[in-house]
């Protein structure tokens, strides 16, 4: 977090990323050239740096892609996701090195604009085989500097993150044309069934992660949905759309607004319970016998709050540690984030929000949760542990 | 192993909870394997490089007798065969980039103000040269006729054979040296530029037994044909034309009636298309 912008916030765990980036892009650089200079010692020192920058860069977003669908599936992954922006903002200049060579080898000096050339040279764009591969791994080139270009902070307020995601989220485009880009490309020269099947597995690799986080994040169910029943056993989510709960005791919430969530045991100390109501993804936590509910999305780059923890009294992302008031929805000054809030209630047990949001930063009061449920939950906790 | 169920990782804390921290050591270890692991089979996967040679920076002078139909040469005595008839070596000129030497030679000749065809001359370049082909980026071309250098006008180029024939379209200067490789999907754009800029295109053949042959193409009267290949250059082509040899290159005289046909639409079409 931080209230000013600065090229790079520098903490420790960011140096230990880093480094490690580094020398593993090291590692694969001296591999890669000094096997090649010894087993293919009449090899240019042009191709040399077009392709080990270009398998390294294509490497590195298998690596990226993988580590969100991972995060995901094990959160323990999550130190991966902290920093992936200077491991995608590397990529990208190890991939502008491989485009800027190509360009220049193969399209300057020529009678034509070197630009115009990759456009023109391979005019062939009806063909499959012999599409001009070349034009596939420009616009990716393009998508990857556009995402770097914009990956700092400045750029995520400024675009709001909803808009930000959106332009990231075009790394899976750049992704299939690169894929494109090989298989049309180096491989139809090489012909080898190996890189075929070194391309396939990555491939796979990317798509195996989403799909399984797919279905994981479905039958967890990250956000229940209210007014909708979940059938067990499956992800799959019935039409049934029910109505708001009316009150049922003089202790009950005044407004039918109210939706029942579930019971007040369910969700763990300094932990939260997700739902999502009329559009409205609800993140509600307890915490010091009180219960409060804010938007589920971190405000920096849509992190699910819901799956934060409390930690010195502030709602903490588990994304990039935004940190966020409970009662409040707002990050503790000198920091200026702020989220939605929202009203709960308890009754008998059960947890009650009004999905109709306050302004950002709202103060709601906490509702303190029933003494008597507590001390009835306690004993009955107590006798069970004795039975 | 072990279990650390309300672990929670904050990014900007200067340590990372024991099992987290364990998790992404794991997950280094496994990746500082694979790295490397994928270097070494993508290296040992490709399909090579040839021994060709691009000698730039290192500046040769040579003379001969220079030509420029079918295609600009340097042709050069090299001795007698056992019946005493000369043999001559043919250099193929280039200019820098992706260049043919057309606007070099016509800026020489407005200013000698005559034409440089079978007249002797002096070229400063830097050689490229692979599999018996030896051609030259021209940096220099002087003409020295009235210097007195004795003059041995070379042989005309001699019948071979008529026929189809298959093989791949690319520039000469990138195949026998600037690039590797200089040919294929890959390099099927620079060889569109490099024809484009005015160098003669090459077909590329390849036999069954692995013998490979090149044809520098021309039209039927020796005309430059290079924005009638531009089309086909990186894929496998039939031509039907005459064969003939100009020194040590096989010059392909292609049949203005036949097009060109591209080997994807058909072997045996290809292999027939001149009958």
């Amino acid at each position: 977090m931080s209230v000013n912008y600065a090229p790079i916030l520098w903490n420790r765990q960011k140096k230990i990323y880093d480094r490690v980036m580094l020398a593993l892009m090291a590692a694969y650089l001296i591999v890669f050239i000094c096997l090649q200079v010894i087993a293919f010692p009449a090899i240019t020192i042009e191709t040399l740096i077009i392709r080990a920058t270009g398998t390294l860069a294509f490497l590195m977003l298998h690596i990226i892609l993988c580590i969100g669908p991972l995060a995901r599936i094990d959160k323990r992954f999550l130190p991966l996701l902290y920093n992936r922006r200077h491991l995608g903002v590397t990529m990208c200049c190890v991939a502008l090195i491989h485009g800027v060579f190509n360009i220049v080898q193969f399209h300057a000096l020529g009678n034509t604009d070197p630009i115009v050339s990759l456009f023109t040279a391979n005019k062939n764009y009806q063909s499959f085989a012999r599409f001009p591969f070349e034009v596939l791994g420009f616009f990716s080139l393009i998508i990857l500097l556009l995402m770097a270009s914009t990956s700092h902070d400045f750029w995520l307020k400024n675009l709001s993150p909803k808009v930000w995601k959106t332009l990231h989220m075009m790394v899976y485009f750049a992704y299939a044309m690169l894929v494109g880009h090989v298989m049309l490309g180096v491989i139809q020269l090489e012909k080898s069934p190996v890189l075929i099947a070194v391309t396939g597995i990555g491939m796979m690799t990317v798509i195996g992660l989403h799909v399984w986080t797919a279905i994981k994040t479905g039958k967890t169910g990250k956000a229940d949905e209210i007014g909708k029943t979940r059938q067990l056993g499956t992800v799959r989510i019935s039409d049934i759309i029910a109505s708001p709960v009316s009150p049922v005791s003089p202790a009950s919430p005044t407004s039918p607004a109210f939706y029942r969530v579930c019971r007040v045991d369910e969700i763990p100390e300094n932990r939260a319970k997700t739902v999502m109501i009329n559009g409205q993804n609800i993140a509600i936590f307890k915490y010091n016998n009180k219960l409060s509910a804010i938007n589920n999305l971190c405000r920096h780059q849509n992190g699910p709050l819901g799956e934060g923890k409390i930690i010195d009294g502030c709602i903490t992302c588990p994304w990039h540690g935004y940190q966020y008031l409970p009662h409040t929805g707002q990050s503790p000054p000198p920091f200026t984030e702020k989220v939605e809030t929202y009203d709960v209630d308890l009754i008998d047990g059960w947890v009650y929000v009004n999905p109709n949001p306050y302004p950002e930063g709202t103060e709601r009061p906490p509702r303190v949760i029933n003494s008597i449920v507590t001390r009835l939950t306690a004993i009955a906790d107590a006798y069970e542990r004795v039975s | 192993m072990r279990e650390y169920p309300d672990e929670f990782y904050i990014g900007w804390q200067s340590e990372a909870a024991d099992g987290i921290a364990e998790r992404v050591r794991q997950f280094i270890f496994a990746v500082c394997l694979i790295v490397p692991v994928i270097g070494v089979v993508v290296v040992l996967n490709q399909g090579g490089f040839s021994e060709s040679a691009f000698e730039y920076g290192k500046v040769t002078v040579i003379e001969g007798v220079f030509t420029n139909t079918p295609a600009p040469f340097l042709q050069i005595l090299r001795g007698k065969d056992v019946q005493g008839q000369a043999i001559y070596q043919n250099i193929l000129l280039v200019a820098p980039g992706k260049h043919g030497i057309q606007e070099m030679l016509k800026e020489l000749e407005t200013a000698l103000g005559h034409a440089l065809e079978a007249r002797m001359v002096k070229m400063k370049g830097f050689l490229i040269y692979h599999n018996g082909k030896t051609l030259m980026e021209v940096e220099e071309m002087m003409d020295i006729m009235d210097t007195g250098v004795a003059i041995e006008v070379p042989p005309l180029p001699t019948q071979y054979g008529q026929g189809s024939v298959i093989g791949e379209i690319t520039d000469p200067k990138c195949l026998f040296g600037v690039m590797k490789p200089g040919y294929g999907k890959p390099h099927r754009s620079c060889a569109a530029r490099c024809i484009a800029g005015g160098i003669p295109p090459v077909l590329k053949t390849l036999s069954a037994d692995g013998d490979v042959q090149y044809y520098l193409l021309a039209g039927e009267q020796g005309e430059m044909i290079n924005d009638e290949v531009l089309p086909y250059v990186g894929d496998q082509v039939a031509v039907c034309g005459n064969i003939r040899k100009v020194g040590d290159w096989m010059i392909l005289y292609k049949d203005s009636e036949k097009e060109m046909m591209l080997l994807s639409d058909g072997l045996a079409e290809g292999l027939g298309m001149c009958r």
